[in-house]
């Protein structure tokens, strides 16, 4: 047999609250598990890098430059 | 003045704490938090002379129980015992709800008719088989739980486990644990599933 809830849906905040979870760690969490996250996690998993500004960049794109003529003999 | 609707209602989770049923606690976590209801369990409780006061105390403030049999078995380490954490607390329930005149405790169990060997003095109640799998705890809860308008269901679940699992590497480094089942990283597996389930349960 089912039992049928009729109480209020608990959300994030009220979970929170419930088991003592301080503002800023909330605040944290929800960040954690925020739309940001999730894209940058997806984005990660694609090979894409954040760069600064939000903006993304390809993993290519932040390859250290390459040494050239004098600089490249004095390395040898 | 319109009627308001019950607060928010917490669920005692009477779970073991061993890697082995590290993915099925999260399942129950996430289980629980898809019907919008607040896991509560032990972990909660630091260790201290008082302990049985503060799990009586926890199990009293919660509606509802779940209490997992499901490895109640003898562990390799020497002296071989038996874990009797999991039925002393479904008894401590069992009493204490009988003294409120309800019965609102669910066994769950992976192995059908195994609860009635190892206790039975429980015969008569049906025990939840979940056969060790989430997508098995996750049917058993939809078959115990219903909620008016909000229904979740087993996909949306799933979801809210994959995505909590995702998390859970970096809510254990951010808590310097090492297993979920510590108290800091509880609450932040519960939170972060609450999360989820506001998001995914339409």
């Amino acid at each position: 047999m089912s039992v049928i809830l009729d109480s209020q849906f608990a959300t994030a905040e009220d979970t929170a609250a419930a088991l003592g979870v301080s503002d800023s760690r909330f605040k944290r969490l929800m960040r954690l598990a925020g739309p940001k996250a999730i894209a940058r996690r997806v984005l990660a998993a694609a090979g894409y890098k954040t760069g600064t500004n939000g903006k993304f960049k390809l993993k290519t794109a932040s390859r250290k430059k390459q040494t050239r003529g004098k600089t490249k003999k004095a390395a040898h | 003045m319109a009627k308001r609707k019950k607060p928010r209602t917490e669920v005692f989770l009477n779970i073991p704490y061993d890697k082995k049923f590290e993915r099925l606690f999260i399942a129950y976590v996430a289980g629980v938090s898809a019907f919008g209801l607040v896991p509560r369990a032990t972990l909660e409780i630091p260790d201290s002379s008082r302990r049985l006061n503060k799990i009586l105390k926890l199990i009293g403030d919660c509606e509802y129980s779940i209490h997992d049999l499901s490895r109640v078995e003898l562990d390799r380490k020497k002296p071989c015992t038996p874990r009797f954490n999991m039925p002393f607390e479904l008894g401590l329930t069992v009493a204490q709800q009988k003294h409120k005149k309800k019965e609102s405790w669910y066994v769950f169990e992976s192995t059908g008719y195994r609860m009635e060997k190892s206790l039975s003095d429980l015969n008569g109640t049906d025990a939840k088989i979940h056969e060790g799998k989430v997508a098995g705890v996750f049917a058993e809860l939809c078959q115990t739980f219903k909620r008016r308008g909000r229904q979740p269901t087993v996909q949306q679940m799933a979801r809210i486990y994959r995505e909590v699992r995702r998390n859970q590497a970096a809510i254990l480094k951010e808590s310097g644990a090492k297993s979920p089942y510590k108290a800091r990283a509880f609450r932040d597996i519960c939170v972060v599933a609450s999360a989820w389930a506001d998001r995914v349960v339409e």
